[in-house]
């Protein structure tokens, strides 16, 4: 039991990073209806950009922080408008294709800059543990929780509390209709796309810092988790990322504990697969299925 | 001159993985977990050959089958979610194949060397070709027998009230139930077929390359997979191949030249291909050009 | 005030409209009748921005705006009641509203958020359900709500589709009622209807639309109105 607990508080600080990836994923998914494949490999970018300063110029952890973020965001507006922008909407298919070969364009730019298999990345407050009576959490781990509580706080705030998010919740609703009211749906999918990829960015820091170094293979990890998150939730709940995140953290912990580290992917993807199976809405997604539901059978 | 037999091998290969893609598609599901069909294929037929000894062909048929089977199982499940939901469901099973092949020890002592699939380090020495002295040609002319085969059988169907079914069911399913179509069985049918054609290829591609590991059935052959059917304009068979052709044919040997940086410029290639042309290399209209020029009559 | 010239757009592989002319006059109520797939709808969507058009020009109050975004044409003072109303179903009725007023919010926030208080005394059963969302509102009070989120971009003329469509009889008469009173507090309403009865009722000129073209165009009273009403069901091939 002891272990168990301990368990789910080491994967809460792991679910809460995972759960600003699904956030991305949402967001994206929210304005586009497209999924975006190179999502992962954005932020990729963005860390091994922050790597660079590092290594470079032995940079702060503040500016490796910046870097990053800006870096995923650089390339997220790349694939912006290559994959999504040019593409007709209806062709959502092909938005994935086109996503994952610049997937692979990432990547190849990415392994050709930085040769080596892995690179350093500065962790935070490295090696202090805090103890709460019979448990105890690394003191990393505690700052990603609190930063990324921060920045969910922060993108909750933004999305329910600005005309900006009115504007985003507005295109992902019904985008003829937000159109018609005059938003300039092409600029507010562009910004929300650049707020995912910010998102992103912050969570590839946290992770990369907490691991203290970086691989280009994060990309593949990156999408892979976040999706997962994402779709656990239910597609475009918001809650329901967050509450994915924790679940997937938690449940990748115990699997990590009790059944090795082999499986510990396995068990993700199964547990993905049942629920989407049971519950193809998601967590979350269910009872929002369920009102549009009643709602458009009123109409 | 073994160049263009290796050449038409791959084509082959990738021919029969993009075909079994394209059934799935003509129902208006996108799966992505055809590499992961593949890889089924690949690791019995290698393991049925090399372990137990058996004939190529009954091999090929038995991992096939084997490979269809699994595809009816997941294809159950996956029928309860729709559009980006299934993409990821069947990302997930895709991977989750995948990391169990990354996992799956199975050797035995043959002569003075251990053989069969050993995890990470994958599946080497399947040597049935060379041990029974097929030369490239041979092995060539063997794959696209198949190819051909599955070409006929496929355009056949297309033809036929199977294939109207079909697509009936992938243009709107609401209408194709209206007029007594069983969705069920017809998607479920859709992925048993496409997980055959899957199973063939992959039995295939392990006699051929001779090793095998989890990283050859990951995302980018999932990718590939759906790309084929995508850019061939899902009319026809043909266009699958057109495809095939264009992309490791022409693509990848034309941008040999340009060595590391060759994925870069691949990833832009394709993307432009899918903005200049969403509905595929060869839309109906390109097809009925093609089909006027040739003297046979529009259908 | 509105001026189409030789309309000419494409809705999907069809060209739906085929050379049209119309125009709409400062601070009247102007009605497109037609049967359906004459290109009623293409033809406000064109002039909303939503659809851009092959050929042919849109001028409102003197200014080119074929082919315009369909944020450049709110700003000029051109609101669209779509059809089918297309509210924002998981967002509330207030949020809606807030929302219609996107234009506006960065400069001119405050007269916005008095205009929303306006809009909601004008429209009691939005009032009564301003916390509820969108989605749950029954057919008629949506219409409502999407002609008050139009009007909330202050135009200065107001493109309504259908607004009659799917709506029992008694609604369908408030709906006009509000229509006539917009217009007598000063906005110009170009109207596309398939209820031409209803429509007749209000409007000061109609244009009858078949097949892409403009098939006749006058006063009320210039043709017997159960010839108006035949041939905007039936098109030519009624008439």
């Amino acid at each position: 039991m002891a272990d168990f607990l301990q368990n789910c508080l080491d994967g809460i600080a792991t679910g809460a990073a995972y759960a600003l990836l699904a956030l991305g994923f949402t967001l994206i998914f929210g304005v586009l209806r497209r999924l975006n494949l190179s999502y992962g490999p954005s932020i990729m970018a963005g860390v091994f950009a922050g790597t660079a300063l590092y290594m470079g110029f032995n940079a702060g952890l503040a500016e490796i922080a910046i870097a990053t973020v800006i870096g995923a965001v650089v390339v997220g507006a790349y694939i912006e408008r290559l994959c999504f922008w040019a593409i007709r909407k209806d062709m959502a298919v092909a938005s994935m294709v086109s996503s994952f070969v610049i997937w692979m364009q990432i990547e190849e730019a990415v392994t050709l800059l930085f040769p080596d298999r892995t690179y350093a990345f500065p962790g935070i407050l490295a090696d202090a543990v805090v103890e709460f009576g019979p448990f105890f959490l690394r003191a990393s781990s505690l700052a990603m929780l609190a930063i990324a509580a921060i920045a969910v706080l922060g993108l909750l705030a933004l999305i329910y509390r600005t005309h900006f998010g009115l504007a985003v919740r507005a295109v992902s609703e019904n985008p003829e209709a937000a159109r018609v009211a005059g938003v300039n749906t092409g600029l507010v999918t562009f910004l929300a796309f650049a707020c995912a990829s910010a998102l992103g960015g912050l969570a590839g820091f946290l992770i990369a810092a907490g691991d203290q170094q970086i691989t280009p293979l994060f990309g593949l990890w990156a999408t892979f988790k976040g999706l997962i998150a994402m779709m656990l939730g239910g597609m475009g709940s918001i809650p329901g990322a967050v509450l994915g995140g924790l679940l997937l953290g938690v449940v990748e912990a115990n699997a990590l504990w009790y059944l090795g580290v082999e499986t510990r992917d396995l068990v993700a993807y199964m547990l993905l697969f049942v629920v989407l199976t049971f519950r193809p809405g998601g967590l979350m997604g269910q009872a929002a299925l369920m009102a549009r539901r009643a709602a458009e059978s009123r109409v | 001159m073994d160049f263009y037999f290796g050449m038409a091998q791959l084509i082959g290969v990738h021919t029969l993985l993009g075909l079994s893609a394209y059934v799935v598609l003509l129902t208006g599901q996108v799966s992505m977990a055809q590499a992961g069909f593949f890889a089924i294929g690949a690791y019995l037929a290698g393991m049925l050959t090399v372990l137990a000894g058996w004939h190529i062909i009954p091999a090929m048929l038995l991992a096939a089958v084997a490979s269809a089977l699994v595809a009816t199982v997941v294809g159950f499940p996956a029928l309860r979610v729709k559009g980006l939901m299934l993409v990821v469901a069947t990302l997930a099973f895709g991977e989750a194949v995948r990391i169990f092949w990354f996992n799956f020890d199975y050797q035995i002592a043959k002569g003075n060397i251990q053989v069969g699939p050993l995890g990470g380090e994958g599946f080497k020495q399947i040597r049935y070709f060379p041990e029974n002295g097929w030369s490239t040609a041979d092995v060539a002319l063997f794959i696209w027998a198949w190819v051909i085969a599955a070409m006929v059988a496929l355009w056949w169907m297309d033809r036929s009230r199977v294939g109207s079914v079909l697509r009936a069911v992938g243009e709107d399913e609401l209408a194709a139930q209206s007029v007594g179509i069983n969705l069920t069985a017809v998607k479920v049918s859709a992925m048993g077929i496409g997980g055959f054609i899957a199973g063939l290829g992959g039995a295939i591609y392990a006699h051929y390359t001779t090793h095998i590991e989890h990283l050859n059935f990951g995302v980018v052959l999932a990718t590939f997979a759906i790309a084929y059917p995508i850019l061939g304009g899902l009319s026809s068979v043909i266009g699958v191949l057109i495809a095939v052709i264009f992309i490791q044919g022409f693509l990848v040997e034309v941008l040999r030249f340009m060595g590391d940086w060759r994925n870069l410029l691949f990833g832009a290639l394709i993307v432009l291909a899918m903005n200049v042309r969403p509905d595929g290399l060869f839309d109906a209209r390109a097809m009925r050009t093609l089909r006027r020029l040739f003297g046979t009559r529009d259908a | 005030m509105l001026e189409v010239a030789g309309l000419v757009t494409n809705y999907g592989m069809i060209e739906a409209l085929k050379g049209v002319d119309i125009s709409a006059a400062e601070g009247r109520i102007t009605c497109v009748l037609g049967p359906n797939g004459a290109g009623k709808t293409t033809l406000l969507m064109t002039i909303a921005g939503l659809l851009r058009p092959r050929r042919g020009s849109v001028t409102f109050e003197g200014r080119d705006i074929t082919g315009a975004s369909s944020t450049t044409v709110v700003r000029q003072g051109l609101a669209l009641v779509p059809e089918n109303r297309l509210v924002f179903p998981d967002m509330t009725v207030r949020e809606n509203l807030v929302a219609g007023a996107y234009t506006r919010l960065a400069s001119e926030r405050g007269e916005a958020m008095a205009d929303l208080d306006r809009m909601l005394e004008r429209f009691p059963v939005l009032q009564a359900r301003v916390n509820a969302n969108a989605g749950t509102l029954s057919g008629g009070e949506q219409q409502m709500l999407a002609v008050a989120r139009a009007l909330m971009t202050k135009p200065r003329c107001l493109l309504m589709d259908e607004p009659s469509l799917g709506l029992a009889p008694l609604i369908v008469a408030e709906v006009f009622n509000i229509i006539r009173e917009l217009n007598e507090a000063g906005t110009t309403i170009l109207l596309v209807e398939q209820n031409a009865h209803m429509a007749l009722t209000v409007a000061h000129h109609f244009f009858l639309l078949d097949q892409g073209r403009v098939a006749f165009d006058g006063d009320p009273g210039t043709m017997a109105e159960d010839e108006v009403i035949q041939r905007a069901y039936l098109g030519s091939a009624g008439g």
